[in-house]
């Protein structure tokens, strides 16, 4: 590496050295001159390269449309998708309104299959909350989330309260003892 | 990746078990033992499904977690990126969504009611800052447990609630502040693989009335006791603590349980006819097996 530095160095010196030059006139019209004077093929692409060039040109072409067609494809969310995900989610929030409170005896594994839904809800909200306005794609992500959790959410909690209503009420017998 | 075949599968087996438990009309064959064992099978599997649901929908939110802000306190509300065109230019801040059993459920918020003032500040946005911004400013300046004020229009009614705002705790805080891939983990760190076979327990939390039937100001009654037998739990016991760890609910129960793992020993501390007893506890490695 110091040597390479040190060859470099040399180099420009020997090149500020040298004397200066200026080119001979019409010296460009004199090389055009001599290059057409030269075998055609040795100039310019080979035509037996010339198939070549137009399939490579169809591939970039092709390449082109189906990349752009896969950008269509997946076009960014409008407000239309995440409006009708908000609509979704808030019907499942009207929903779990109107289920029976949770019970005073619960099942622990409804429990915490229901507490453990909950948490990740209030995690996506705050998510929502503090989302930027712009990130459309996130945006629609957690929405998305949300709506499958709080699917899940509204069996859960109304399994649990068909389960509860279908017995006793262990709460009433234990007051009782 | 869709969990929506899961949930519907899931769905029409809980449908169809106390279906078929109805079908057998003669008392003597489906007796009431039966239909509730039915029943608690059926919900067994739609808990593995939303397990499931829970798991696969946070697998699509790949983004890492920025955190709370300082004071970490939850609201429970979403008021997020509003759709073009639908910014309230008239002050206040729309709800987009309420989280279940969030602060703000408790405290009567819905989504689509607009806050309009919180703290005693109206949300009226300036120059700068939409109501928005000024909500999302005033809200990162709460802390948990603290009451703040918040009045809202709901179907152009002006009404005013309470909200105590709650942090997350332990190892969801924690776990948050890590990235939300560790959330993917979150089910299993909640307990929800019933390792300990403690999942089919039924709880109640003591009140302090209740308790002195129990000998016990507070603790966790055990009012139907798991089915696996191992555990030494029965009927009535109150659970004070499990190896020094106080739990508040039985999900938090099961949360302590099976944070242990197979094999591994602990003590828990009971009410038994009102005496206390010590029962030394034993994490099954086959916790279905013991049933």
């Amino acid at each position: 590496m110091h040597d390479e530095l040190a060859r470099l160095n040399r180099l420009k010196h020997e090149l500020r050295q040298l004397p200066s030059f200026e080119p001979p006139e019409h010296a460009w019209p004199l090389i055009r001159e001599r290059l057409e004077r030269l075998p055609n093929q040795r100039r310019g692409v080979p035509r037996v390269f010339a198939p070549a060039a137009v399939a490579a040109g169809l591939v970039v072409a092709l390449t082109s449309l189906w990349l752009m067609h896969l950008h269509r494809g997946h076009a960014g969310p409008d407000d239309g998708t995440i409006q009708s995900l908000v609509s979704r989610s808030q019907r499942l929030e009207a929903v779990l309104n109107t289920l029976p409170p949770r019970p005073t005896v619960e099942r622990a594994a409804t429990s915490a299959a229901i507490d453990d839904l909950q948490t990740r809800i209030q995690i996506l909200d705050q998510q929502l909350s503090a989302a930027a306005n712009d990130d459309r794609y996130r945006t629609q992500r957690l929405w998305s989330a949300r709506v499958e959790l709080m699917n899940s959410l509204v069996y859960v909690r109304y399994a649990e309260a068909a389960r509860n209503g279908d017995r006793p009420d262990h709460s009433s017998t234990i007051g009782a003892i | 990746m869709n969990a929506r075949p899961i949930l519907i599968a899931s769905i029409l087996t809980l449908l169809a078990a106390p279906l078929h438990a109805a079908d057998t009309s003669d008392p003597e064959e489906a007796s009431r033992e039966q239909i509730e064992h039915k029943m608690e099978q059926a919900q067994e599997r739609l808990e593995q499904a939303s397990r499931e649901i829970s798991k696969l929908s946070m697998q699509l939110n790949d983004q890492p977690w920025m955190g709370f802000g300082a004071s970490r306190a939850l609201l429970g509300i979403n008021v997020g990126a509003p759709m073009s065109g639908t910014a309230d230019r008239t002050g206040g801040v729309r709800i987009l969504s309420v989280s279940p059993g969030g602060p703000a459920d408790v405290a009567g918020l819905k989504a689509n009611d607009v806050i309009v003032s919180f703290q005693g500040k109206e949300l009226r946005g300036d120059q700068t800052h939409t109501p928005r911004q000024q909500l999302l400013a005033l809200m990162r300046d709460v802390g948990p447990d603290a009451p703040v004020a918040v009045e809202f229009q709901r179907e152009g009614k002006r009404q005013t609630t309470q909200i105590v705002p709650k942090s997350l705790t332990g190892f969801v805080d924690e776990s948050l502040t890590r990235g939300l891939d560790s959330l993917k983990n979150l089910g299993s760190m909640m307990g929800m693989h019933d390792s300990s076979g403690f999942g089919s327990a039924e709880f109640l939390d003591l009140s302090p009335e209740l308790g002195r039937y129990f000998g016990t100001s507070k603790g966790l009654l055990v009012v139907r006791a798991p089915k696996d037998q191992r555990l030494g739990l029965q009927d009535g016991d109150v659970i004070l603590d499990i190896d020094g760890r106080i739990p508040t609910s039985g999900s938090h129960a099961l949360q302590i349980l099976n944070s242990y793992r197979a094999g591994e020993t602990l003590k828990l501390h009971i009410m038994r006819q009102q005496k206390r007893v010590e029962l030394p506890v034993e994490i099954p490695a086959d916790p279905d097996h013991g049933a």
